[in-house]
């Protein structure tokens, strides 16, 4: 099938501009400023006041400066207002999380258990928000406690705190553990566009077996590694296919929870992945939000990361050359925040897919589509990117790569509740 | 801390309110810089008048127990 109708007009292309950056530390310095301001204004229509009664006689003066200092006020209440949108709309992942979990929990169609476990994550989430100036001072007040009860230290990852909370319940026991089996080994070009990617990563998803694909390729120096991890395959929970609801939301919560992450670790140890190995991260849905956390984990070994409508924002990623992909009529990457627009490194390419359908815009055909689309597009700045991918990693000196294909399953499952 | 004292310091705070362009830059961040230029030339302008004010309030003598110069 072939939806590919549209001028190049119909894509939009974001980000890897050096020019157009957001660092969600620098809002909330500029925010806490302001809040400075606005306590030192506040206290100078307080003396105001004072002087007014004092000498009645100075009111019209006084008065004058007064109407000044409140519409200064007025201005810096509104700067702080706006800074508060642009952290959330940029970088604010919590809240969308915690967004997401409430829409989810709140659905008749979870069953009790996985309510219980979104619950728990839920109250994980949010014990967040110490170093969020916006923070509530009740999650504030929750993470210190936290942190008191740890003894000190940093303050405690989203993961750390979902990770305690989801293990209170008693219902799963973190890490998962899963089983990886490999199924083939095969010999195959080598991937040098991100069409290519996506090519690899439809084929992938296509099969009814949870899989993980690995392709290798060595040179004189050194080994690029591309990891292929597939979307959600079943809306359970805790069941033997690690592609699940359960995945997906450990995987919000952070790095290191999830059972199809830790599955694709294994891979890749099956295949004996080193320090010394390059990382080319490329994933579908809840494939690319598993990437994007390996990303994390593996940060100085990755070269280039690839998603399909993930629910991830470009700016949670490393700063390394990065393509997010995402159709604007995609509910699943709505997940993560408004824009994926901001930073230097990554580049996202959005699209309103040609269909009416939401799920028709999530599926990897679709972004293949628009990944032919984008490919088509020569002047693009997809191709500087897709430079700094394929050609810091290698493999544009060779022609054919080892794939690797692993089935991939979990061992244990959901304890349920008696 | 007297009126002038906390205009000024509003002022300053002002001034370095603005965003680093390596740390945030893009249309959000201009919108937010332009405006911090408004806040800083108001402020400017406010504590001249509020300058003038306390001044002339020492040099015509009264007024000078008022809260303006604590």
């Amino acid at each position: 099938m072939n939806n590919i109708q549209s001028t190049d007009s119909e894509i939009r292309f974001f980000g890897a501009n050096p020019a157009v950056v957001a660092q969600l530390d620098e809002i909330h310095r500029i925010a806490a400023i302001l809040r400075a301001i606005g306590a030192l204004l506040e206290s100078a229509r307080q003396e105001l006041s004072a002087a007014w009664i004092q000498d009645p006689s100075q009111l019209l003066y006084l008065g004058s400066i007064r109407r000044e200092l409140d519409a200064s006020s007025q201005l810096v209440e509104s700067l702080a207002r706006d800074c508060e949108f642009a952290a959330v709309g940029y970088l604010t992942v919590e809240s969308q999380i915690l967004g997401a979990f409430m829409r989810y929990a709140d659905s008749p169609l979870i069953p009790t258990q996985a309510r219980m476990l979104f619950t728990a994550g839920l109250a994980g989430a949010a014990l967040g928000g110490l170093g969020n100036p916006f923070g509530s001072l009740a999650t504030r007040a929750a993470t210190s406690t936290l942190i008191a009860n740890r003894g000190g230290g940093d303050p405690p990852k989203l993961a750390e705190r979902v990770a305690a909370a989801i293990a209170g319940t008693g219902l799963i026991t973190l890490p998962e553990a899963v089983g990886v089996v490999k199924l083939s080994d095969f010999s195959t070009s080598c991937p040098t566009s991100a069409l290519e990617l996506a090519e690899r990563q439809l084929e992938l998803g296509q099969s009814s077996l949870p899989l993980i694909r690995i392709d290798t390729v060595t040179g004189e120096d050194g080994r690029s590694v591309f990891l292929y991890l597939p979307g959600t395959q079943t809306w359970g929970v805790g069941g033997e296919n690690p592609l699940d609801m359960q995945s997906n939301f450990l995987a919000m919560a952070g790095e290191g929870l999830a059972a199809s992450e830790v599955a694709a670790i294994s891979a890749l140890r099956a295949v004996g992945f080193s320090r010394e190995d390059r990382l080319i991260l490329v994933g579908h849905s809840q494939g690319g939000l598993i990437a994007k956390n390996l990303s994390l984990t593996f940060e100085s070994q990755v070269r280039g990361v690839v998603t399909f409508g993930a629910p991830i924002l470009a700016s949670q990623l490393p700063s390394v050359p990065a393509l997010v992909f995402e159709h604007v009529n995609d509910p699943i990457p709505a997940l993560a925040s408004m824009e994926n627009k901001y930073p230097a490194h990554a580049l996202t390419i959005s699209r309103q897919y040609p269909s009416s359908s939401m799920l028709q815009s999530h599926l990897m055909e679709s972004y293949r589509d628009t990944s032919k689309l984008a490919d088509s597009d020569s002047s693009s700045q997809l191709i500087s990117v897709e430079r700094q991918i394929f050609a810091d990693v290698g493999v544009l000196n060779h022609a054919t790569c080892t794939s690797h294909l692993f089935e991939i399953r979990r061992e244990t499952n959901l304890h349920l509740p008696d | 801390m007297n009126l002038q004292t906390q205009l000024l310091q509003a002022l300053e705070l002002a001034a370095a309110a603005k965003p680093s362009p390596e740390l945030w830059s893009g249309p959000a961040s201009s919108a937010i810089a332009n405006r911090l230029e408004l806040l800083v030339a108001d402020l400017t302008a406010l504590n001249a008048v509020v300058a003038q004010f306390e001044s002339s309030h020492i040099v015509n003598g009264f007024w000078s127990s008022a809260s303006l110069l604590n």
